[in-house]
């Protein structure tokens, strides 16, 4: 039976040898879930992403922004053999599920935006994503089709 | 005093200032619904941003309210976060509105302004004690009905918190209120005040975690200012 790992914030997980694994992040408000996954070799990483960008000078270790995280999740998954020519990612969350009078806390949007745009650079194709909203979600990677299943509260379950 | 020991004496310090505002919250939430309402595990929690989940956030679907708020200056500001399991907001609608326990099973637009209004007087009687203490005045934002899954509704607060904060550590101030139905001596009745034959009673928990997020120092500052500790 397929089992699940969980990834939590600031988190990333990478499966190799085993097929039958399913990655999970639970419950992505304005965090974005990043899958990337080599469909040949079966090679897959799930980053669970909580901010956009890391400042500039320091804090270059911290897998909660989006450019460390996606940065040390290419190097891993490079390092247990993934081929990048062959890598595709999905993504989900994003979503503002309430406002807070600060215009810095349109995080969704700029998580979504810069996990884009850093994919966009490393010439990795997005084939599937169910971002933005007002409603959380739990995405389930599975390893054997690299397919994703979306649950949400207020969303119907979908598969991407 | 090392830095180490004096960690621990802050987090003691921010646990005492969390429930002088819990209790008052308690004790105005008793008022609102006529019945006693207890506190339960008040702790202070220093997480890795990736234990959340299995304290407070995943998957699980929450009836509840986050709150931001500040003080005049902006030297601090935080978040209230208040939830309840589906079940006991239900609970909490059918006391309000005086309906017989188990009736509600869905909210309408009048529960989910109840809910909201319960978070309201939790929030504004935590903030209170909680200024008061520390001598200033704490301002809550309007709160906003919210249900979803727990962690989604985390993830603004963190955000908000540990942007361009170098450890991934987070504090939390976190209790549980309690009303259920018992004698005086502490055992549980079968049969309650108001309770129908079913035996459904009038019971149910709520939960409130406070984030101080950047403004931890400015808190211990004040404290250490007021009350000379140290």
């Amino acid at each position: 039976m397929n089992s699940d790992i969980n990834v939590g914030i600031g988190e990333y997980k990478i499966v190799s040898d085993d097929d039958n694994k399913v990655l999970k992040a639970s419950g992505l408000g304005s965090c974005l879930g990043v899958f990337i996954y080599d469909k040949k070799r079966k090679i897959g990483g799930l980053a669970h992403i909580l901010l956009p960008q890391s400042p500039n000078h320091k804090d270059k270790k911290s897998l909660k922004y989006a450019d460390v995280a996606l940065n040390n999740l290419m190097n891993d998954l490079a390092e247990k053999g993934a081929k990048k020519d062959d890598l595709v990612a999905k993504i989900v969350g994003g979503a503002q599920l309430y406002y807070v009078e600060n215009d810095m806390l349109k995080i969704g949007e700029r998580n979504i935006e810069s996990v884009e745009k850093i994919l966009c650079e490393m010439k990795i194709p997005i084939l599937g994503r169910d971002v933005g909203g007002d409603y959380g979600r739990t995405m389930e990677a599975y390893l054997s089709d690299g397919r994703v299943r979306v649950i949400s509260f207020k969303a119907k379950e979908k598969w991407i | 005093m090392d830095k180490k020991e004096g960690s621990y004496f802050y987090l003691d310090a921010f646990k005492e200032l969390g429930n002088m505002g819990a209790g008052h919250a308690a004790s105005s939430l008793s008022d609102l619904i006529s019945r006693p309402v207890r506190i339960s595990v008040p702790e202070v929690k220093v997480l890795l941003l990736n234990e959340l989940d299995n304290v407070i956030g995943g998957s699980n679907i929450v009836i509840g309210n986050v709150t931001q708020v500040k003080d005049e200056t902006d030297d601090i500001e935080g978040f209230i976060y208040i939830f309840f399991p589906k079940k006991s907001a239900y609970t909490i609608v059918d006391m309000l509105l005086g309906f017989d326990p188990g009736r509600t099973e869905d909210l309408d637009e009048m529960g989910k302004s109840a809910i909201s209004e319960v978070c309201n007087i939790l929030t504004s009687s935590f903030c209170d004690a909680f200024a008061d203490f520390l001598g200033i005045s704490i301002l809550p934002s309007p709160p906003k009905f919210c249900e979803d899954m727990s962690g989604a509704l985390l993830d603004n607060i963190l955000a908000f918190t540990l942007d361009e904060v170098s450890d991934d550590k987070v504090i939390v101030f976190f209790t549980k209120f309690k009303c259920i139905e018992e004698l005086d001596d502490g055992c549980l009745i079968e049969v309650g005040y108001n309770s129908t034959t079913n035996g459904t009673k009038f019971e149910f928990d709520c939960y409130l975690a406070f984030f101080p997020g950047k403004s931890m120092d400015k808190i211990i500052e004040l404290l250490i200012k007021k009350y000379g500790y140290f």
